[in-house]
């Protein structure tokens, strides 16, 4: 009954909302877009220095945003590691005992140095070509899960991880002060010289910034995975234990 | 004079170097720290606002291209709200976060305890400041997520399961708000919520209905609008006491403020006659349900649904009049059930049971607690000469002033609902002051509040004490608040 009730629900909404936008979804162009995507275009360069359009948009044009979005993934993997105390040790633990095999095992060493270096070109050049901060950064966490997926051992200090993590928001933080105390006395401003667009050295605080993401990205990523495992409450303990003799 | 921008650079700041030192001692130093100065500067950013609001270029860009982005009266006054409440809970969390709950890594826990506690305050901070659509969703999230943690925090088995509903619920609303969002900025062309309110205003009238509706029902269940408020008592009743105070206290009346402003000025007032009937609805339904209840924390959650649709009510009503009452009942609000959940989270502490019985008589063995539960439950109801008498009186005076038969039928529902109030609350004092010789004579209840406690609950309660009072120097803040509530 209650599904029934629920599928009649969800027809009934969904006949409400054609009937009401179908005409006006589809009818025109939206035009109002296109005009500002236009502004985009024209306003990358003269305000970032970035020859990337969408890197100016994400980093620059909407900067907070972007800020929000590396909080929003900061809470998340706070939130994995509050949260997997209990359930460390016992949850994915097991799954990660398994060696993999000689191939997995050879074949992770093997590219995990590839891995990690395209991972720190994509963010190195996130102004210049598609890519960037995220991506990047999940790419070199990936590494991590390459090896942990061996079997082998986590020896990432967790600590150590969260020193990064810190590190690289404040950093964010800071760059976006960097504006507010300048003459322009915006936060996010892009104020240190642009340079000329195209060249690795160009777009003022945009590199840095990803620079600081793509840490903040794949210093979390890891940690979350480093959680999951199990390697995060074994280590906790082990310190407790050696403070206690 | 410093920019507000520090109102959400601070606290963002704050949480990263916590997790960088990765101490407890120093994530208490560092959070207390963060929120006693932006607490400071934000009486002195209020009355700046209110002579002129702030507009906010953030990157040096303008919108639409950039984020439009401002600190005007309302969001100065809500953060002052957000600021004075953070400072008071984070004190009362010292000596409080260490009972909340007993699971692996405590120690690691609590620092970042601080550190989310922070990202939630910077989240309320930036939707009440926000003036883009988008940027809106961004710090939505950012106060959902903290929300969810914070309430799952003690990792018992009904915190995590309140967390758990919470979180769905509130991806849900996600969603939806996603959707809506992107409608409108397929019509306007712009994330700045004037372009899209003068789209709109262009649009045909179903396509504003529309977004309104889809606003509605994904800003709606952070709000707590009655029928999307389910998770609301699991997660008010479960979480640690310290963050029930938050979430009760200004998280949801946050997300109602801006539900409200973007109703009225955005959605070009598409939902407000639905609004208004969802509120009355919500303030039979939470205090009828708070009457049943056999928890404290469960009974205070209900209330606040009630509460909360009180507010909504208000300022649904449409006048300044009314959207004044709203926003001084909220205030009163704040101080009252704030205080009300921090002392029930020592009842919990000291009597490990969640039962309203099993605090009979415990007034009497813990009397600073007792009576500044008393005095805040009073308020609430709305008992002369507190905060809470005048507040609820205006809430009355606007609705007959509408002069609608929305507004009469408020005033059967409010008065109706303040009787069943006083029924259950009158009830839970009662209880606290009962005679029970074993409470007495057990030595479960030792000791009344600790310092740090003491005096968060004292400056939550002295709002409430004396608010009635300083009525009209409220009134100097609340007046050009709900005069700028009326624009975006």
């Amino acid at each position: 009954m209650r599904k029934v009730i629920g599928v009649l629900l969800i027809a009934s909404f969904a006949f409400f909302v054609f009937s009401l936008v179908m005409r006006d979804l589809w009818a025109e162009d939206p035009a109002a877009v296109r005009t500002l995507g236009q502004a985009a275009i024209e306003q990358t360069i003269p305000q970032s220095g970035a020859a990337n359009t969408v890197t100016a948009i994400v980093v620059q044009f909407r900067g907070l945003d972007t800020l929000g979005e590396v909080t929003v993934l900061f809470l998340s993997a706070l939130g994995v590691a509050l949260l997997s105390g209990e359930f460390a040790g016992r949850g994915l633990k097991e799954v990660f005992r398994d060696d993999g095999g000689f191939i997995l095992y050879n074949g992770a060493r093997l590219v995990l140095p590839i891995i990690v270096l395209v991972g720190v070109y994509i963010v190195a050049h996130g102004h210049l070509s598609p890519g960037g901060g995220f991506p990047g950064g999940v790419l070199v966490a990936t590494a991590v899960y390459a090896v942990l997926m061996t079997g082998v051992k986590n020896e990432l200090s967790t600590r150590l991880m969260a020193v990064i993590e810190g590190f690289a928001g404040l950093a964010f933080v800071g760059l976006g002060l960097l504006g507010l105390l300048s003459d322009r006395f915006s936060f996010l401003a892009n104020v240190l010289p642009k340079g000329s667009p195209g060249m690795l050295f160009s777009a003022g605080i945009i590199p840095l910034i990803y620079a600081a993401v793509g840490t903040k990205v794949a210093a979390e990523l890891s940690t979350l995975v480093t959680s999951l495992t199990g390697s995060d409450y074994a280590s906790a303990e082990k310190e407790a234990q050696g403070g206690k003799r | 004079m410093v920019s507000p921008m520090l109102l959400i650079a601070m606290p963002l700041g704050a949480a990263f170097l916590i997790v960088l030192l990765g101490s407890k001692m120093a994530a208490r130093i560092v959070a207390i720290a963060t929120v006693a100065f932006l607490a400071v500067l934000a009486p002195i950013w209020l009355s700046a606002a209110i002579s002129e609001p702030f507009v906010i270029v953030l990157a040096d860009v303008l919108p639409p291209l950039g984020i439009a982005f401002g600190l005007d009266a309302v969001s100065a006054g809500f953060a002052l709200l957000i600021a004075v409440s953070g400072l008071l809970v984070l004190l009362y969390s010292f000596p409080y976060i260490p009972h909340a709950g007993e699971f692996k890594g405590k120690e690691k826990a609590e620092v970042r305890y601080y550190a989310i506690f922070l990202l939630l305050l910077a989240g309320a901070f930036g939707l009440v400041m926000t003036k883009d659509i988008f940027n809106l969703f961004v710090f939505f999230e950012i106060l959902c997520i903290s929300s969810y943690l914070l309430v799952a925090y003690s990792q018992e088995e009904r915190a995590l399961e309140a967390g758990f509903k919470y979180m769905v619920l509130g991806s849900i609303g996600s969603a939806f708000m996603l959707v809506a969002i992107g409608l409108s900025y397929r019509l306007s062309g712009s994330l700045a919520m004037a372009d899209i309110a003068k789209a709109l205003a262009a649009a045909p009238n179903s396509y504003a209905t529309l977004v309104s509706v889809l606003f509605v029902l994904g800003f709606g269940i952070e709000a707590a609008v009655f029928p999307l408020n389910t998770w609301l008592p699991d997660a008010h009743s479960s979480a640690p006491s310290s963050i029930s105070a938050v979430l009760s206290g200004f998280v949801i009346e946050v997300a109602l403020v801006v539900l409200v402003r973007l109703s009225l000025n955005v959605f070009s007032g598409a939902m407000l006659s639905v609004l208004a009937v969802l509120a009355l609805a919500g303030i039979l339904v939470g205090e009828m349900a708070a009457l049943g209840q056999k928890e404290l924390k469960r009974a205070l959650a209900f209330s606040s649904i009630g509460q909360v649709s009180m507010m909504l009510f208000a300022f649904t009503l449409g006048s300044e009049i009314g959207k004044w009452a709203g926003l001084g009942q909220l205030l009163m609000h704040a101080g009252a059930k704030s205080a009300l959940f921090l002392v029930s989270g020592y009842f919990i502490v000291r009597t490990g049971s969640h039962e309203i019985e099993a605090y009979r008589g415990l007034g009497r063995k813990m009397p600073a607690a007792g009576a500044f539960f008393a005095i805040a439950a009073l308020s609430l109801v709305g008992m002369p000469p507190l905060f809470g008498f005048f507040t609820k009186l205006r809430i009355v005076e606007a609705a007959a002033a509408a002069h609608s038969a929305i507004g009469y039928a408020g005033i059967v529902v409010i008065l109706f609902a303040t009787v069943i109030e006083s029924i259950y609350l009158f009830r839970i004092v009662r209880t606290l002051y009962g005679a029970n010789a074993e409470v007495a004579a057990s030595g479960a209840a030792s000791g009344d509040l600790p310092a740090f406690a003491w005096i968060a609950v004292a400056g939550f309660v002295l709002l409430v004490l004396v608010g009635g009072f300083m009525i009209p120097s409220f009134d100097r803040l609340l007046q050009p608040m709900a005069a700028v509530l009326a624009t975006i």
